[in-house]
């Protein structure tokens, strides 16, 4: 029997549909599984040891109520709105303020830029015990400088004092993302019509002017987009603050991410990381929901 | 860039000077500043045990102190040559995988716009907003099951599973610069479909598999939590998670500790530097197009 042969347009469209699959297949399994697995078991008491055996007891919503009750939850969802809410501008600014020498014409930029960038590639944990060293109370290099500059009369003990461990993690959560708004923010810079400038020259606009009516306008949705994407990023950071301070001095530095990750692998509750998972999801829902407009606006 | 300097010579000779030296200036301050912790790492790496805890810090050391042996220790005192072995593995597998698969979902994202495919794409968008610590409980029981905790293959899958949304993005940009015009030309002139994919638009998108390589074997390289949770053995670690297992070490100096680091650097760095170019093309279109 023949089959009936397929118009070039409907054989275009079934290859195209085809090598969706794969894709599909990662995101419903690997992905999507664990998710609804994390949501059934957000509604079970159960231990890491446990997970093998079937589930016998019914669902109920002991988890939610239990770590609504629980003040370390609430300060875990403050620690991480405080770092996001430190860290994430702070960020931007440093990394605006690259992309805006960089885009410049000046000699060896190329090399300047590749430089700046270095910290992205570096491995967060990494690039975290190098802060662990250069922050260290004693010996470290960061109570030298600070010291001969006569900032500090004494050495600190940043990781170690409640005050500082956050402190000294945003500082190191700058360092380490700065290069990515830099290469955004470039990016951006680079697609703006250099004609704009011109007509607003002629009209007698000066930099800030120009800066304010033109760069920014034409940067919004790029701004919003790499505030989005940073924000979630640490909103759940987990290597940076695991690796430093593992969530202490006495839980001053333990956010969302690492109170699951304790919740699960140190006191095996597993269906308590698992409700603490699903809040840290509807936050971060939240944030993408508040930046959807500029999200369709660039993706479709 | 160029354009301004062309169009407006003027401007540039009368205020050119004096505003391009604060910018030097600036820019020199900012390097500092931002790759001082990578020479205090390379300095911490070479000091000599006897003068670990020294006061003050020494900056610019004397070519002779130069101390190499924490380089040649770790390996003796630690699986450092097993952790750069399985990184070097599980990040080459994880790209390998991680390029075909993105490469296959950005073309079909980029040339369809059915609403399944739509909503494949949604659901990527979505999935790049989970956060990895709200996946590695049920991850972990998925492995458990399978019997695959402290297996590579793991951190290939978990790893693979991560990347792939910004992989799929970030092709579908490039796909999206390349006109569709020239593979439907191909076809008329007898091509398969399939061969117009392999043989005229994954050629002409080389930069975008460039950069999407080097950027799945970067996120790889530097994954810490799966590597961390899914894998028990210390032989089987990633060179990133075995390196923080210096920490709380109380017999641990610093230099061998910042030495292994810059091991767990070394490799990304040079691929950095290599494919920096690519890599800014591919955040662009990948995120913001």
């Amino acid at each position: 029997m023949m089959r009936p042969r397929l118009s070039l347009g409907q054989r275009r469209r079934l290859f195209c549909t085809l090598i969706l699959v794969p894709e599909t297949l990662f995101v419903f399994l690997i992905i999507l599984y664990p998710l609804y697995l994390t949501l059934k078991l957000s509604f079970f008491k159960i231990d890491l040891y446990d997970i093998a055996k079937p589930l016998t007891s019914s669902p109920t919503l002991h988890n939610y109520a239990e770590m609504f009750a629980d003040h370390a939850f609430w300060h875990s969802l403050k620690v991480s709105a405080l770092y996001t809410l430190f860290a994430t501008p702070l960020t931007f600014l440093v990394g605006f303020g690259l992309a805006l020498l960089l885009h410049q014409p000046l000699r060896a930029r190329r090399a300047f830029r590749v430089l700046l960038a270095m910290p992205w590639a570096i491995p967060t944990a990494v690039g975290s015990m190098v802060f662990m060293v250069m922050f260290d109370s004693s010996f470290g290099v960061t109570n030298y400088l600070l010291t001969r500059l006569h900032l500090v009369s004494g050495n600190i003990d940043w990781l170690g004092s409640p005050t500082t461990a956050l402190a000294t993690i945003v500082v190191t959560t700058i360092w380490k993302n700065c290069p990515f708004f830099m290469l955004m923010l470039l990016a951006g810079l680079q697609a703006i019509p250099v004609e704009f400038y011109e007509a607003a020259r002629v009209d007698g606009a000066g930099r800030v002017r120009q800066f304010v009516s033109i760069t920014l306008p034409a940067l919004r949705s790029i701004i919003t987009i790499s505030l989005m994407l940073n924000a979630l990023w640490v909103f759940r950071e987990f290597d940076t603050i695991y690796v430093m301070t593992g969530g202490g001095p006495a839980r001053m530095t333990e956010s969302l991410a690492v109170s699951i990750y304790q919740e699960a692998f140190r006191f095996f509750r597993v269906g308590r990381a698992s409700a603490l998972g699903i809040v840290t999801f509807f936050v971060c829902l939240g944030i993408v929901l508040a930046c959807q407009k500029p999200l369709r606006k660039e993706f479709y | 860039m160029r354009p301004a300097q062309a169009n407006a010579p003027r401007v540039r000779v009368m205020r050119g000077r004096p505003r391009t030296l604060p910018s030097y200036v600036l820019l020199g301050l900012a390097l500092m500043l931002l790759l001082f912790p990578i020479y205090w790492m390379l300095l911490t790496a070479t000091l000599h045990d006897d003068r670990l805890l020294t006061y003050p810090p020494v900056f610019f050391p004397a070519p002779s102190s130069v101390f190499l042996r924490p380089f040649v220790r770790i390996f003796a005192n630690r699986p450092v040559l097993y952790w750069l072995l399985n990184s070097v593995y599980v990040s080459g597998l994880t790209t390998v995988i991680s390029l075909s698969i993105s490469a296959l979902g950005g073309y079909s994202l980029s040339r369809i716009k059915t609403p399944e495919s739509r909503v494949m794409g949604a659901m990527l968008l979505l999935v790049r907003m989970l956060p990895g610590t709200l996946l590695i409980a049920p991850l972990y029981i998925v492995f458990h099951r399978l019997h695959l905790i402290d297996n590579l293959v793991t951190l290939v899958i978990a790893n693979t599973s991560y990347i792939i949304p910004f992989g799929v993005w970030m092709m579908k940009g490039f796909f999206d610069g390349i006109p569709k015009e020239i593979e439907e030309s191909a076809q008329v002139d007898g091509c398969t479909i399939f061969g117009a994919f392999a043989r005229v638009t994954l050629p002409l998108s080389r930069p975008g598999l460039v950069a999407t390589a080097m950027y799945c074997f970067v996120l790889s390289w530097g994954e810490f939590l799966f590597a961390r949770t899914l894998i028990n053995s210390a032989n089987k670690g990633t060179i990133t998670a075995g390196v923080t297992t210096y920490i709380g070490d109380m017999n641990i100096s610093w230099n061998d500790m910042m030495a292994a680091s810059l091991l767990a650097c070394l490799p990304v760095l040079l691929i950095f530097f290599f494919l920096e170019k690519h890599l800014v093309r591919g955040l662009v279109s990948g995120s913001v197009k």
